[in-house]
């Protein structure tokens, strides 16, 4: 072993074979023992009287992914189709060039007080 | 370093397969089960119940932590039966490491362990009364030596000495490397030793 002091080798086997003692007890040792295996087989059998759990298909990821791009090239190709929006801004009137312009903008009182 | 005990791998572990030959009688319950088969799951129940109870035990050191331990991997063995995949190893490593995961769970390592009134009486080990008593003391003082250790060092304990698998298997079963698990072999051993000192090197002697 790797301790600093160097295990006596009768006292080694005396663990080891305590050990194994210990380890190799099979059920039923304790008292208690048969009721927990009635409890655990019980709840073995609730288990297995209940639906299967479903198998989930590994390619339900791809089949998403699919289904995601199918909207997006959907959405574009509408995009696509359909014509442009009317830009939102007030069309200029025959003659007045600044008319849009006065449209938009509406001067605050404090600019009016620089002026 | 650590050799198998050479008596102890016919035990528990079932008859290993190769990967992609015959699936081992416990597998081919399970294969059963997941097609719709409650016959075939409780009667694996009732294969898995008796070893992995006491493995639970020996791992958590309480009787009702042990039997919470073993329902809650055996629902995981069911939620979890389609991903069984019986080429890739036997059913005993899967079951091993789902049984270990769901005793070693965190919310189960915080409580306390069994303290040494509760620790059950050990079998009589040996023919002779004299022996008998003396195997008896130190496996009293084993018990109550081998509460003091973590639940990880007994687990690896547990499945060294009592079904005798590898470093390897062992660290599958608890998600580690085999040189930790040569680790925790050896801690909890110097830890054993330093607490049964004088029984050991009585009997030892």
């Amino acid at each position: 072993m790797s301790g600093r002091e160097r295990p006596v080798a009768g006292a080694e086997a005396a663990l080891d074979a305590a050990l194994a003692r210990w380890a190799r007890g099979g059920p039923g040792e304790a008292a208690g023992d048969a009721a927990a295996l009635a409890r655990i087989r019980a709840h073995g059998a609730a288990l297995a009287a209940a639906p299967v759990p479903a198998s989930p298909s590994p390619r339900w990821w791809r089949r998403g992914a699919v289904a995601g791009l199918a909207a997006l090239a959907a959405a574009g190709l509408v995009a696509l189709l359909l014509p442009a929006p009317a830009p939102v801004s007030a069309p200029p009137a025959a003659g007045e060039p600044g008319a849009s312009f006065e449209l938009l903008y509406t001067s605050s009182e404090e600019e009016e007080m620089l002026l | 370093m650590f050799d198998s005990p050479p008596s102890a791998r016919a035990d528990s572990n079932g008859p290993a397969v190769p990967a992609g030959g015959v699936p081992d009688p416990d597998a081919r319950l399970l294969l059963a089960a997941r097609d719709g088969d409650a016959r075939a799951f409780e009667a694996l129940v009732a294969q898995l119940a008796g070893p992995a109870l006491a493995l639970a035990r020996r791992v958590l050191g309480e009787a009702a932590l042990a039997e919470d331990a073993v329902q809650e991997a055996l629902t995981r063995l069911w939620r979890e039966a389609h991903r069984f995949d019986p080429a890739r190893g036997p059913l005993a490593g899967w079951w091993r490491r789902i049984l270990m995961n769901a005793a070693l769970d965190g919310r189960r390592r915080l409580r306390p362990v069994a303290h040494l009134a509760d620790v059950a009486e050990p079998r009589d080990p040996a023919p002779g009364p004299e022996a008998r008593a003396e195997a008896a003391e130190i496996d009293r003082r084993l018990n109550a030596a081998l509460a003091q250790l973590p639940p990880r060092q007994r687990a690896a304990l547990a499945l060294f000495h009592g079904q005798g698998l590898s470093m390897a298997e062992i660290g599958e079963a608890l998600g580690t490397s085999p040189k930790a698990v040569e680790g925790l072999l050896l801690r909890g051993r110097a830890v054993l030793r330093h607490l049964m000192a004088d029984v050991l090197e009585e009997d030892g002697a």
